[in-house]
C-alpha cells in the first residue's frame, strides 16, 4: 500500500511544485529584479564570507527564468512518471520490470527538487509563504528519503514522520487555538478576517457583525482540526476528515488568499492515510 | 533553517497581538510647498479575490511576504536596533515604499503603527529619504 501512496504523493508534489514555479515566474520581476524588494544588494549582507559559485546562485541564477522553468520541467516530468507506475502498479507486473532507471530518475527528481526548494527558501531570506514552505520542504525531502533504495523501515519511517507532521500541523494549531480566550469568544476569528489582504465580502460582513455566529465557526475550527488525532483511528471517518480538512483550506484561500497551503496541505494526505493504517494495523 | 523547516512549530492564527501597519508620504519636488507633500497613505492595499488565484497567485502571496517582512523589522529592531537583521529587515522596508511612491516623487518618509483592538502607536519613523 505504501508504494501506491507514496505514488500519489509524488503527483501531488508535481502539481504543487508546478503551481509554486509558474508564480516564481512572475515573482522574480516583482520582488528580485533590480529596486525590488528582495533586490539581491539588500539581501547580501545577511550571506557574509559567501562563495562566490553560490552568489552567483542567489544573484543570477535562481531569479533567472531558466530556473523556474527547469523546476516546471521537472514537475512535469515527475507527474509523468508517476502516473506510469500508477498505471502499472496494480496490473500486478514483476516489480521488477519499473526498477531500476523508473524508480532511479523519480529520486534525482525529487532530490533536484529538495535542493532548488532550500536555495529558493534561502533566497527569500527563510521562507517566502510562511507555513507552506516549511511544508514544502518536509513533503519533499521525506518522500526523497522514503523513494531512496535503503531499507523497508528507513522508507516506512520518513513516509511515517510525514504523515506525523501533517497531524501535528492541525492539531496544535487548533490547540493553541483554543488556549486562548479571543478564539474561545470568537473575537479572534473576527479580527483575522478585518486584517485580511481581500476586501471584505458579504460573508465577512456576516462573521463580523453576528459575534454568535464568528463564536460558532470558531469552536468549529479548533474541534475540527484538533479531532484529526482520533480520525487518525478510524480510516473511513479519516477520508471523510481529509475531505473536509482540504474545503478547510480553500476556505482560508477564500478568506486570506493562502492558495499554496491547499495545494502543499493535500500532497500530505497520503501520508495521513499511511499514518491510520500504521496505527491500527500495526500498533 | 533546514531544522527549523523539519520541525515546525504549527502555530497559524495564533492570537490577535499588536498588528504592524506601513504607511508612507512622500513629496514631488523640491520646494517643500505643501501642495507637493502628500498625505499619509496605507502601504496595504486589499484586494479583489478570484477564483483563479487558487492556481496562480503571485501578487497577493507578495503582499503577504511584505506583511512577514514587517513582522520580521518589527521582531528585529525590539531585539536590537543595530544590528544586521534590523538593518536588512529596514532595507526590504524601503525598498517596499519605494515601489509604491510614483517615479516623479524627490523624497519619501514611512512609519509603522502598531495597532491592536484597544490602541495603537507608532513603532518607528523614518526621517525623510531620498528616492
Amino acid at each position: 500500500m505504501i508504494a501506491y501512496l507514496l505514488q500519489i504523493t509524488c503527483l501531488l508534489i508535481a502539481i504543487f511544485v508546478l503551481q509554486q514555479s509558474l508564480e516564481q515566474f512572475k515573482l522574480n520581476s516583482l520582488a528580485f529584479q533590480k529596486n525590488r524588494p528582495w533586490q539581491w544588494p539588500s539581501l547580501r549582507k545577511d550571506f557574509w564570507n559567501l562563495p562566490s559559485w553560490l552568489e552567483f546562485v542567489f544573484e543570477k541564477a535562481i531569479p533567472h527564468p531558466l530556473f523556474s522553468l527547469s523546476r516546471v520541467a521537472l514537475a512535469i516530468c515527475l507527474m509523468a512518471v508517476s502516473i506510469e507506475i500508477l498505471i502499472l502498479l496494480p496490473l500486478e507486473l514483476d516489480p521488477r520490470w519499473l526498477t531500476p532507471k523508473t524508480f532511479q530518475s523519480q529520486i534525482w527528481m525529487v532530490w533536484f527538487l529538495v535542493i532548488s526548494q532550500f536555495l529558493l527558501c534561502l533566497r527569500w531570506r527563510g521562507n517566502f509563504n510562511g507555513g507552506s514552505d516549511h511544508m514544502s520542504l518536509i513533503v519533499l525531502i521525506t518522500t526523497g528519503l522514503a523513494l531512496l533504495p535503503m531499507s523497508h523501515k528507513i522508507s516506512e519511517g520518513a513516509f511515517l514522520y510525514l504523515g506525523v507532521q501533517s497531524t501535528l500541523s492541525y492539531f496544535i494549531s487548533g490547540w493553541i487555538k483554543i488556549k486562548k480566550r479571543n478564539w474561545r469568544e470568537g473575537k479572534a476569528l473576527t479580527e483575522f478576517l478585518k486584517q485580511s489582504i481581500y476586501k471584505p465580502g458579504p460573508l465577512e460582513k456576516k462573521i463580523s457583525s453576528h459575534s454568535g455566529f464568528s463564536q460558532i465557526l470558531s469552536w468549529f475550527t479548533m474541534i475540527f482540526e484538533m479531532s484529526i488525532v482520533l480520525a487518525l483511528f478510524f480510516p473511513n471517518v479519516l477520508m471523510a476528515y481529509l475531505a473536509l480538512a482540504a474545503c478547510f483550506h480553500l476556505a482560508n484561500f477564500y478568506f486570506f488568499g493562502l492558495n499554496r497551503f491547499f495545494w502543499v496541505w493535500i500532497s500530505t494526505y497520503p501520508a495521513v492515510i499511511h499514518l491510520s493504517y500504521f496505527m491500527t494495523h500495526s500498533l | 533553517m533546514l531544522l527549523r523547516s523539519l520541525v515546525p512549530s504549527w502555530k497559524f492564527f495564533e492570537d490577535i497581538g499588536d498588528t504592524p501597519f506601513l504607511d508612507f508620504r512622500f513629496q514631488i519636488g523640491t520646494s517643500g510647498g505643501s501642495e507637493n507633500k502628500k498625505d499619509w497613505q496605507s502601504a496595504h492595499p486589499q484586494h479583489q479575490r478570484k477564483l483563479f488565484q487558487l492556481f496562480f497567485n503571485p501578487e497577493i502571496n507578495l503582499h503577504l511576504a511584505e506583511r512577514s517582512a514587517l513582522q520580521h523589522f518589527v521582531q528585529h529592531y525590539s531585539e536590537d536596533k543595530n544590528s544586521l537583521n534590523t538593518q536588512v529587515s529596514l532595507e526590504i522596508i524601503q525598498n517596499i515604499v519605494r515601489q509604491r511612491i510614483p517615479l516623479e516623487a524627490v523624497t519619501f518618509e514611512f512609519k509603522i503603527t502598531l495597532s491592536s483592538k484597544q490602541s495603537s502607536f507608532i513603532f518607528y519613523q523614518s526621517e525623510r529619504l531620498h528616492r
